[in-house]
């Protein structure tokens, strides 16, 4: 795991301040972008609204004063003829408002008759195609000119015109008079403001040079504009146009989008210096902090070091913080406790050494004395093996002895009755002697003899030939008994001979075998192992299953596929459940002081497993017998296991 | 402490950052009476190369470089034409537009005479500028044609002619009279007027009484035009009227009433109902909500011509533009074709136009 300080920690962690604080800061620029720019654009046009009104206000004073004029024209019943009496009117009216310039009355005709000032000299000009006495003479209530330059006076000009029966009555207003009046509202930083007449020229300008140069308005005759950036004189401004319903008059409002651009400077310049002082007041308190934390941390450092060391008797410096104070008396009070602590460990380590070293000397004994008892146990089972085997080996003679009794037996009758056969010939033969020599010689005893002797010669041969028999299969049976080598056997004619070979014993104890087959079964096997098999089951049922009672044994045989089985069942006491789970063990016996080893069926199970690849099974029920089932491959050689 | 130094870094320059930067812009001086009693011509002739200028933008500027105007109101002041001018060379300006009046030329003169930059004017008339090879151009006849005109029809109609002008304008006024004598076969005699009109209006009909004239020959501009004709009317002397161009103001018509009935104008401008005229007056009226000026549309026509000219142009050097002003053959104007002569002169057709019912009517 990659390390870190705590500064870097820290710094981290005011980065997580200053960053969302910085996204913070550019969106409320670019929302109050937007919200300026908006809050500009509905001034601006509040401005214009706010003009029109004022304007459509100061033009409809002069309107109202050219009409007292008319009415106290029309009130004197004046006429042209005297034209005295106007001038008087038109001197005390003119004295009472500022904004008409000179008046002038022209005739039916067109032709000027009056004019005010006197000085003009304009009465017998013709007005005739002049727009306000077409305008006046359609039936015009009132009529507004647009701008002109009045050569007289080279101003620019506007007059407003009202019937006067049927005169024309004229005042005409010089617009830079009106430039200085509007000052205040015309005048501001950055702002063009200005008024225009029908047809888009300047009335009223911030700058006043537009109405001299009778400057059209670039906008006002082509398109409506509500607050957006247009040109004028290669500048950039926010435009602002509207309508007066007032003769087609227009107001424009022009704003420098540096005005703009100035307010948005300065709410970023306000937010910056917000957003950069809180960030170094975040820094400083940031670092400030840490260099306490780095600080204070660096002296318990020191102290963990020393404690390290084994030096407890430095003390952390005093801080002016409790909360360090009160770690540090807390790390005093640790580095005593831990100074406590580690003598008392010392000595316990010091206890336990001696300890140790004693425990050693007493495990090289034991281990000693173990070594010892395990070389005897050694022995002992070395001793245990041995007598195993020599047990297995006694077993094996044991039931070679069973097989010798049988044979002796078995051989004991012929022999017997051969000896017989032959007793009765030397006595028939030493007759036929004696009465040789005594020539009493008969033919017929002669033919009895020789018939006696005949019968006695197949009686022999035949006692021969059975002996021969019986020492044949005791030979294969015994040769077996001590070869592992497997070969071809006729497992039914096998059963037989073992059987024959335990008759004599088995008689003895009234046990009666019963073979039972469906025919010959040819397999290949360790024939000395089944019979040492089949010795250990028939003898096991003789002497467990009846004791002395007597009994059949059923051997039956069974053909599988590959397999054969051999089941040897007997009718006698039974084994209970729990032992039946004990008879392979060794040594189980529940004949120990009979002289039962406890080994026969541990042999034969091995016997079975091992070296016949086969399977052994048992079923038992007190009372009513047990079978033992013996499943044996018909290949040994192609069976590994069953 | 660095991580927090990049972020005010990068703060600063996001407050710093504003994208700046302008194109190069085609910057052209213009200079001409906009204010005061003489400043009708000077007014239409800016109203219409602004027109020009703006459709000119518009459409993508002049080789993707937009004009700029730089507008100056020169107060018919001969010191204040020349201070204009030199004003516009020191800041670089490479092409001047304007000087309506021939009385300009020779302050203007003064400043451009043998220095590198392109002058031309659309109105500028007076004929002593002919024939040389320098770096003014012009696009209207000279003014000696004017009176050439005049006084062959005076002739049907003429046997003393009053000649009244403005003496500011002397140059002009001048070319005007010699064409106007030399054909004319009548009389002439000659009223400058020195102050303004209507201060001596009153003096030139005493003139008038006593001097037996039948006719008055203006030159002078539109306002003075219809003052000194109602000053006429008014003493009930019927009188022909002849003017130069420089008096024709068709917004004008209606300060003269019927004191300017019948009067006859030179007038630049013959056939109005051609496709290229009707188009241009639509766009004027659009801009202006006026008819335009015979100099507004000289002046359109003029920019045009500039224009077509810069195009071609391989700088704004005063000879590449002076070359391909020369080389551009003959272009189609507003009113008439015109083509400049070696010497950066016109020659166009005029015409004579009479006021009937308040209207300019042109004479066939």
């Amino acid at each position: 795991m990659k390390k870190v300080s705590i500064g870097r920690t820290l710094n981290l962690f005011l980065t997580t301040i200053i960053v969302p604080l910085l996204i913070i800061s550019i969106f409320a620029m670019y929302y109050a972008t937007s919200f300026l720019s908006e809050l500009s654009k509905n001034n601006n046009l509040q401005i214009a609204e706010n003009l029109k009104v004022s304007v459509e206000n100061f033009f409809s004073e002069p309107e109202n004063d050219l009409r007292i004029l008319r009415d106290l024209l029309l009130l004197d019943e004046l006429n042209a003829s005297n034209m005295d009496e106007y001038t008087q009117v038109f001197e005390i009216y003119h004295k009472n408002q500022s904004k008409f310039h000179h008046y002038n009355i022209v005739d039916v005709n067109g032709i000027s008759i009056y004019n005010y000032p006197l000085e003009q000299n304009n009465v017998g000009f013709d007005y005739s195609n002049s727009e306000y006495y077409n305008a006046i003479q359609s039936g015009s209530e009132k009529f507004w000119s647009k701008t002109h330059m009045d050569t007289r006076f080279s101003q620019i000009s506007i007059d407003f015109a009202l019937p006067l029966q049927d005169h024309i009555l004229t005042g005409t207003i010089q617009l830079e008079s009106l430039s200085n009046v509007l000052n205040s509202i015309l005048e501001e930083d950055g702002v063009i403001v200005g008024i225009t007449d029908n047809t888009g020229v300047y009335i009223l300008h911030s700058n006043y040079t537009n109405v001299e140069q009778r400057i059209t308005d670039p906008y006002v005759n082509r398109r409506v504009l509500n607050y957006e950036e247009v040109q004028i004189n290669n500048d950039n401004y926010f435009g602002t146009n509207i309508r007066s319903n007032y003769q087609g008059w227009n107001i424009v409002l022009y704003e420098h989008v540096s005005k703009q651009r100035d307010k948005v400077l300065q709410f970023s310049i306000i937010l910056s210096v917000i957003i950069v002082a809180s960030t170094l007041v975040v820094i400083l308190l940031g670092n400030r902090l840490n260099s306490i934390l780095v600080e204070n941390l660096s002296s318990f450092v020191n102290r963990t070091k020393s404690i390290a060391d084994g030096d407890y008797s430095e003390s952390v410096d005093e801080s002016r913080y409790i909360e360090f104070n009160e770690i540090g008396s807390n790390f005093s009070l640790m580095a005593e406790k831990i100074q406590k602590r580690e003598s008392k460990i010392v000595a316990q380590n010091r206890e336990i050494e001696t300890m140790n070293r004693n425990l050693e000397l007493r495990v090289q004994e034991r281990t000693k004395e173990l070594q010892e008892s395990n070389e005897m146990l050694e022995q002992t089972l070395s001793n245990l093996n041995e007598t195993r085997e020599q047990l297995i080996e006694s077993e094996k003679l044991a039931s070679l002895g069973n097989l010798v009794a049988g044979l002796a037996h078995e051989i004991n009758t012929p022999l017997g009755i051969i000896l017989t056969v032959v007793t009765y010939m030397q006595e028939l033969t030493e007759k036929i002697k004696g009465n040789l020599s005594n020539n009493a010689l008969r033919k017929n005893d002669l033919l009895k003899y020789t018939q006696s002797m005949e019968e006695s010669e197949i009686l022999i041969f035949d006692n021969v030939t059975r002996t021969t028999d019986l020492i044949g299969s005791f030979k294969l049976i015994s040769s077996d008994q001590m070869s592992d080598e497997n070969r071809m056997i006729d497992l039914v004619d096998h059963i037989e001979n073992i059987v024959r070979g335990l008759e004599p014993s088995l008689k003895k104890k009234d046990i009666h075998i019963e073979l039972m087959h469906s025919g010959s079964f040819e397999i290949k096997t360790i024939p000395g192992s089944v019979y040492q098999v089949m010795v250990n089951l028939i003898m096991n049922a003789a002497l467990h299953a009846y004791e002395h009672m007597g009994g059949t044994i059923e051997i039956e045989l069974f053909e599988d596929e590959d397999t054969v089985d051999v089941v040897v069942r007997d009718y006698g006491k039974g084994i209970t459940e729990e032992n039946l789970k004990r008879i392979y063990e060794p040594f189980f016996t529940t004949k120990r002081g009979s002289g039962g080893t406890g080994l026969g069926l541990n042999i034969t199970y091995n016997a079975i497993k091992q070296s016949l690849k086969g399977n052994i099974t048992a079923q038992s029920e007190i009372g009513k017998g047990t079978a033992m089932r013996v499943t044996l491959p018909k290949n040994i050689e192609e069976k590994k296991e069953l | 402490m660095r991580q927090q130094a990049k972020f005010i870094a990068l703060l600063i320059f996001i407050l710093m950052f504003t994208a700046c930067g302008q194109n190069q812009n085609i910057r052209i001086g213009f200079v001409g009476t906009l204010s005061g009693p003489n400043s009708i011509v000077g007014i239409s002739m800016r109203d219409g190369i602004l027109l020009k200028v703006d459709e000119v933008n518009a459409a993508g500027g002049i080789n993707g470089q937009q004009i700029e105007l730089l507008i100056q109101d020169d107060l018919n002041d001969a010191d204040k034409i020349k201070s204009i001018n030199e004003t516009f060379i020191q800041d670089g300006i490479d092409i001047i537009f304007g000087h309506e009046l021939s009385s300009k030329a020779k302050p203007l003169f003064e400043v451009i005479k043998d220095r590198e930059l392109t002058v031309m004017s659309p109105t500028l008339s007076t004929y002593e500028l002919s024939g040389i090879d320098d770096n003014f151009f012009r696009t209207i006849p000279s003014n000696y044609d004017q009176g050439t005109e005049l006084g062959n029809l005076a002739n049907l109609e003429s046997k003393k002619t009053l000649f009244i002008y403005t003496n500011a304008n002397k140059k002009f006024a001048d070319g005007v009279n010699e064409g106007y004598a030399d054909s004319f076969s009548g009389s002439t005699e000659e009223y400058p007027v020195k102050t303004n009109i209507v201060d001596e209006a009153e003096a030139i009909v005493d003139i008038y009484k006593s001097g037996n004239f039948d006719s008055v020959m203006y030159v002078m501009n539109p306002d003075d035009v219809m003052y000194m004709s109602q000053m006429f009317f008014k003493h009930q002397i019927d009188t022909e009227i002849y003017s130069s161009n420089w008096g024709m103001a068709v917004n004008m018509l209606d300060k003269g009433g019927r004191a300017i009935e019948g009067a006859t104008f030179v007038s630049f401008m013959g056939n109005l109902d051609g496709p290229r005229y009707l188009s241009f007056r639509d766009a004027y009226y659009e801009k202006y909500q006026k008819e335009p000026e015979f100099a507004a549309v000289y002046a359109y026509e003029a920019a045009s011509f500039l224009f077509e000219a810069l195009k071609e142009s391989d700088s704004l050097g005063y000879l590449d533009i002076k070359s391909s002003l020369l080389n551009l053959g003959e272009q189609e104007g507003l009113v008439s074709p015109l083509k400049l002569d070696e010497f950066g002169d016109i020659k166009r057709k005029l015409f004579l136009a009479v006021v009937e019912d308040g209207k300019l009517v042109i004479l066939e």
